[in-house]
């Protein structure tokens, strides 16, 4: 019924057309699941918008057909192509919040949809509406046609989003990252949810992601992109078992999966010839004599005790201030070069709890102990030697690097602060530094446009490790890398670990992104601490019914990969 | 539902306090500048030259309040002002309010003339500039909305004068007739100073709409209606120009301190008699009471436009509705 062939895709730019895809084939049957994975720049999104006829006016399809039931979508006019779309082919986005018009309520968008292709009633729409609101499983469907969007969570952004996709019954449904910016229990229902209305509805799914895991759970068949270019197209089952491309098994094997133990993970190479492998790299080693001995009395570098942090907020607009416990009665502690990793979805107090420990708020209650010293309720003046000892990595590495700072400026910056050093003194350090973290010096005189995001997160490390901090806190610091990257920045991180002494605090919602890099596991819900203990105990005995239902909610492929590895 | 309405009330009030706050302060200026400048209103109004006698001099004051502390004059002005009753003319006994009442209407007339012209004249151009971005049409638009900010407003008053009075004949060149008498005439009239006073806003308007029409389009919620099949002009109409209104209705409310100041020019300039020419009158003849009263009616009148642009935020914007009530 969706039948691509052949497509090829160019960009226009001042050099002539760059291409970006080159002769894709696929096709979706009726009632199925096609995943359609791939890295970011691998041209799946582009593929999907030359589907829907939706391609930036700076892109140009040199070649290809896109058959939807035997008509050519290209070679269609606008007034006709409007008629398909949402009426035959319709579409779910990554970024549900942003995807809806954020001045119209919720039900009055979806009233609109069926209004544009349907000739009904705005009463009958109405009901349809509702209906369909249900159908998605959204809790109180009439409160949520009042709605609007900023006045839900994105989980339930992304259920009106499908409900506006499957409004009028289309035959095909294209979902870009529909779960990408979503937890990891909410993206679960939401896979179940799109799996369900699949057999009930019976529209063939293309599901866009760079998730392995997603694909594994829901995808009935996969097609792998790769700069471009089709690596690959197989079953699912077949991929994960029995990948034949190179690249396929490289991004397989890159993933962190939880059960699977190795020091570093796997990353993806592309010799001379331009053939992509995935290599295991050596960790890096000190010789023995170099290495620190431990500390007679194990004392742990950072320990937290009944912690409290709390906002008020007005639960409506009369209403007096209620007290919002983000950080309730939390204790932690962390061994000297050890790494805790904290788990939890959006709202648990994570971010909060790491700003407390970095003295950006002060904490309410309860005492910091840094190296024994309880720094929670320190003056600025008094924390100032602590702020040398601390340092952070945030999650967006575009945003957390200033645009005009060149490198040099922007990993100097913390030695400029604290008076430290020459100015030759400060760029040999970040010199090294960057050699560090595996950038050429060069990199020094450029601006962080020049460089990709896995990159300029190797730059945000390098700025953490410029004052020799003992304690690096990463919130989310992988979090908006491709896997791929995803496994260079950790196999740095872990290697940095060794050569620097670093004791981590990692916070991350993905689960076995921590399983890899984590000596202890904390999970958080609510501000508390549900469950905290080493990792293995957690993910292979845990406790709690919550950390269960989050262990539960992870896509995992270590079943299939466990039986090949025993094969 | 009954939430929200008591959380509308809750913001209108606020917002009216506000406003009251605001009022009272600028009264308090008004009355202390008064108080500091030079010159004595008794000695100007029983006429300097003709050297009045000691006590026609001390029964005028009594008369006018002036002999009384600072502070009870004070009170006792605010008092009356919060009444509408801000004395009466030293030059002919009449009551200023009389005078504020009737020529408020006709600078508020001329102000909503101008920023009618101006939104009428800004959003088609902004929407037409960024529906062709970078094309010739964008340029001319964005570098005539460019001089439109630059030129002042005596300058093209006087060129509209010009061309549509003098060389064309169209429109009268000044005066004011009242609407009453001749409803034709009184639009006439209007017309050039309120084109004078809006065309600076229309370029404002129109580069605004332009930025922010452009802004709305990037967003991932144009790229869902395109992908629900709805026409490029319904979705430019609907969805697109009520999300940008809210930057252009900002630059509206920004903008009004200019065309509050445009006001004075503009209403010598064609001779329209409003508030402005009022408070010039009354400045130069150091008609003290009248100049009270005229600055804080043109105040007042600044505070209610302000307080009607910030409440059409809210009725445009839900988010703003929500969060700030």
């Amino acid at each position: 019924m969706l039948e691509v062939r052949n497509l090829s895709i160019a960009f226009k730019t001042r050099d002539g057309l760059r291409p970006s895809v080159r002769n894709i084939d696929f096709t979706i049957k009726p009632g199925e699941i096609l995943g359609l994975v791939g890295e970011s720049g691998s041209g799946k999104t582009i593929t999907s918008l030359a589907v829907m006829g939706l391609l930036p006016p700076n892109a140009v399809i040199t070649s290809g057909e896109v058959l939807v039931d035997g008509t050519d979508m290209l070679q269609l006019g606008p007034a006709e192509l409007r008629k398909l779309r949402g009426k035959h082919v319709a579409m779910v986005f990554q970024d549900p919040m942003a995807s809806l018009d954020p001045i119209f309520t919720c039900g009055d968008q979806i009233i609109e949809t069926i209004r544009l292709h349907e000739p009904v009633s705005k009463a009958q729409a109405r009901q349809r509406a509702i209906d369909l609101l249900e159908k998605v499983r959204i809790p109180d469907p009439a409160r949520a046609m009042r709605a609007y969007p900023h006045e839900l969570s994105g989980g339930q952004c992304q259920r009106i989003m499908i409900a506006m996709a499957i409004a009028c019954k289309p035959r095909i449904i294209i979902a870009d990252e529909p779960t990408t910016a979503l937890d990891v229990t909410v993206q679960k229902q939401v896979l179940e949810l799109l799996r369900s209305l699949n057999e009930e509805v019976g529209a063939a799914i293309l599901l866009i992601t760079h998730d392995l895991g997603v694909i594994y759970e829901v995808a009935d068949r996969v097609v792998v992109m790769y700069a471009g270019d089709k690596m690959e197209e197989a079953s699912t089952r077949d991929l994960f078992t029995n990948p034949k491309s190179d690249y396929a098994r490289a991004l397989v094997d890159s993933m962190p999966t939880p059960g699977s133990h190795h020091d570093r993970l796997p990353v993806i190479e592309r010799d001379a010839l331009g053939n992509v492998r995935g290599v295991r790299p050596q960790p890096r080693v000190r010789s023995a004599d170099a290495v620190p001995a431990p500390d007679a009395n194990g004392a742990p570098l950072l320990e937290i005790k009944n912690l409290t942090k709390s906002y008020w907020v007005k639960p409506s607009p009369l209403a007096t201030p209620v007290e919002m416990r983000a950080v309730d009665g939390v204790s932690l502690s962390i061994a000297l070069r050890s790494t805790l990793g904290l788990v939890g979805e959006s709202g648990c107090g994570k971010s909060t709890l790491s700003r407390a420990i970095m003295r950006l708020s002060r904490p309410d209650a309860g005492e910091i102990l840094f190296r024994g010293r309880d720094i929670a309720q320190l003056s600025e003046t008094e924390m100032r030697p602590f702020r040398r000892e601390i340092a952070m990595v945030f999650q967006n590495p575009y945003g957390s690097l200033n645009p005009r700072q060149t490198v040099q400026e922007l990993v100097e910056a913390p030695m400029v602060i604290f008076r430290e050093g020459t100015a030759a003194g400060r760029r040999k350090r970040v010199t090294d530094l960057l050699e560090a973290v595996g950038l050429p010096s060069a990199a020094a005189a450029k601006y962080p446009h020049e460089f990709s995001g896995g990159q300029r997160q190797r730059i945000a490390i390098a700025r953490a490790l410029a004052l020799n901090p003992s304690l690096v806190i990463c919130d989310e610091a992988v979090s908006a890398l491709d896997v791929s990257v995803q496994a260079q920045v950790l196999n740095l991180l872990k290697d940095l670990q060794v050569e620097f002494d670093l004791t981590y605090l990692f916070i991350s919602h993905d689960l076995s992104v921590v399983e890899h890099i984590s000596d202890a596991v904390a999970v958080m819900q609510k501000g508390r601490i549900v469950e905290y203990g080493s990792t293995h105990s957690i993910f292979n005995n845990p406790k709690e019914a919550y950390t269960r239902s989050l262990l539960d909610a992870v896509p995992t492929i270590g079943s299939e990969r466990a039986g090949k590895g025993a094969a | 539902m009954t939430a929200s309405i008591a959380g509308a009330l809750l913001l209108i009030g606020r917002k009216l306090l506000t406003a009251f706050i605001q009022l009272l302060v600028i009264a308090t200026l008004i009355f202390s500048v008064m108080y500091i400048m030079p010159g004595d209103p008794v000695l100007l109004l029983l006429g300097a030259d003709s050297n009045p006698s000691a006590e026609a001099v001390a029964s005028m004051r009594t008369q006018l309040g002036l002999d009384q502390p600072v502070i009870s004059q004070y009170f006792i002005w605010l008092w009356k002002a919060l009444h509408l009753d801000f004395g009466v003319s030293l030059v002919n006994g009449y009551p200023i309010s009389r005078y504020v009442l009737a020529n408020l209407p006709r600078t508020l007339e001329l102000a909503f003339a101008a920023i009618i012209i101006a939104t009428l004249i800004g959003v088609p151009l902004g929407i037409a500039a960024a529906l062709k971005r970078g094309s010739l049409r964008d340029t001319a638009l964005t570098s005539i909305a460019t001089v439109g900010i630059s030129v002042p407003v005596y300058i093209l008053g006087t060129l509209l004068v010009l061309l549509f009075s003098l060389k064309l004949g169209w429109l009268p060149a000044s005066g004011y007739t009242d609407i009453s008498r001749n409803v034709a005439e009184h639009f006439r009239k209007l017309a050039l100073p309120a084109f004078a006073l809006g065309f600076g806003l229309a370029a404002s308007i129109a580069r605004m709409t332009r930025s922010s029409m452009l802004e709305i389009l990037g967003r991932d919620f144009v790229r869902t209606l395109r992908a629900k099949g709805m026409s490029e002009r319904r979705i430019i109409w609907q969805h697109v120009l009520r999300n940008a209104a809210i930057p252009i209705v900002t630059i509206i409310g920004l903008q009004l301190g200019n065309l509050m100041g445009g006001t004075v020019l503009v209403e010598a300039m064609f001779n329209w008699p409003g508030l402005s020419t009022l408070l010039v009158g009354a400045v130069s003849a150091r008609n003290y009471p009248l100049v009270q009263g005229s600055m804080l009616a043109i105040a007042a009148l600044f505070i209610l436009i302000n307080l009607v642009v910030e409440l059409l935020y809210s009725l445009l914007d839900p988010r703003i509705r929500r969060k700030r009530a």
